[in-house]
């Protein structure tokens, strides 16, 4: 572990409308233009994680108001602070991408939501101006269905975390993520990439990083539709369906990235307020999707469908 | 002197301190802020979540509400309690006394 002696470089990134100086390199992230801009909105630093006994770490989550420490075995410690600060702790022999996996996730999660701001676990694309949002756990599809409305000419603004902050007004606005999109190889290689020139986005899976091009208006957007994507049988029939009251406000806060750190961190009463700021002001709907490779692009364009049309 | 007991009809019952809540159109999203579990109601459920706002016998909030919605008495304590039973189960209201059915 480097000493504190020096001061080390810092690499100066753009994403979701922060200004990020990080000492660790972020291929993911977008080089920031104005490397002489004022302070950085975020710092990320390697630093050992102070003032922490390893007995007492050993729940993976310890919070203290706006105080974070996330210890992800085998692989790092990050403790977040202020919504401004992240540092990071490798564990020996963990590997960069390993480390930035979990950084770029879970700690930058945290710091979301030490920002006031609502990161919501979707993908999202640019639809006439307005940012439209596909949420749904892990695994439902969100990354999969950008990549078939990549084909189809829209813009994607952002893949798995969409970065949402709310105007005076309470209006949201969807912030551009980095330039990417997170595939597993047969829907990368039906974009027509080469996995094997292409990263991994950890050691072990048969998942990519696929970039994208940039898109033509930086944004941001204001969020106008969430769609809920949840998993349906191949032979089952569900129409996309409208949400109102009360059942648009909880799928808003069930589709929170890393909900379950709100309330130690004393922020489910704030994501409430969030999620009712969405339900107000977007269109928010229920999109069973039936499972199957078959099915894939039927479910793609009826949902595509109900985009443009509906 | 609170205890936990039963939910009944002579039930008093209140919203547990930690809760908050948020109006969409005319329904509530209750929010227990210790567990971070929410739960939604609808116009009715959220009638009742607001009058529970302060102790409230149940059998006197079943009189009001009947005279309101124009429901059959045995339906609609069975229905409050429906609902504030799950209130309970979800730790969004306490039961302050239950109190026999000849005295008060």
């Amino acid at each position: 572990m480097a000493d504190l002696g020096m001061p080390r470089t810092r690499m100066n990134y753009s994403a979701f409308g922060l200004h990020i100086a990080s000492e660790l390199e972020l291929p993911e992230f977008v080089p920031s233009r104005d490397a002489h801009a004022a302070l950085p909105d975020v710092v990320i630093e390697y630093q050992k994680c102070e003032g922490l006994r390893r007995e007492l770490s050993a729940a993976p989550l310890r919070f203290d108001e706006d105080d974070a420490v996330l210890t992800i075995e085998k692989v790092a410690r990050y403790r977040v602070r202020g919504g401004r600060f992240i540092s990071v702790e490798p564990y020996d022999g963990a590997t960069a991408r390993n480390i930035r996996l979990f950084l770029l996730g879970s700690a930058f999660g945290i710091l979301c939501h030490q920002r006031g701001l609502l990161p919501l676990h979707a993908t999202a694309i640019v639809v006439n101006g307005g940012a439209v949002a596909f949420a749904g756990h892990s695994g439902v599809g969100k990354s999969t269905l950008a990549a078939h409305f990549l084909t189809r000419g829209f813009d994607v603004l952002c893949d798995d975390i969409c970065v949402t902050s709310f105007g005076a007004d309470g209006r949201p606005l969807a912030w551009p993520g980095p330039p990417h999109l997170k595939l597993w190889r047969d829907s990368a290689e039906r974009l027509g990439h080469d996995c094997d020139k292409l990263q991994r986005i950890m050691d072990e899976l048969d998942k990519y990083r696929v970039p994208r091009a940039a898109m033509a208006c930086a944004g941001p957007f204001p969020l106008t539709r969430v769609y809920n994507l949840t998993d349906l049988d191949a032979d089952a029939l569900a129409d996309i369906g409208c949400l109102s009251g009360s059942v648009a406000v909880q799928a808003i806060m069930a589709n929170t990235y890393r909900k379950k750190y709100l309330q130690p961190m004393g922020l489910a009463g704030a994501n409430l307020l969030h999620a009712v700021s969405v339900a107000r002001h977007a269109r928010i709907f229920a999109a069973p999707r039936r499972r199957g490779i078959d099915l894939l692009q039927a479910e793609s364009t009826r949902l595509e469908n109900h985009v443009t049309n509906g | 002197m609170r205890e936990p007991g039963p939910l009944s009809i002579d039930s008093i019952v209140v919203r547990v301190d930690r809760t908050m809540d948020a109006e969409v159109d005319d329904e509530i999203v209750a929010l227990n802020l210790d567990t971070g579990a929410s739960y939604g109601l609808n116009p009715v459920g959220a009638r009742i979540w607001k009058l529970i706002g302060k102790p409230t016998r149940v059998a006197d909030m079943c009189t009001g509400l009947i005279a309101e919605y124009d429901v059959e008495p045995a339906t609609c304590e069975r229905q409050v309690l429906e609902l504030l039973g799950k209130l309970q189960a979800e730790s969004l209201l306490e039961v302050i006394t239950a109190l026999p059915t000849s005295g008060h």
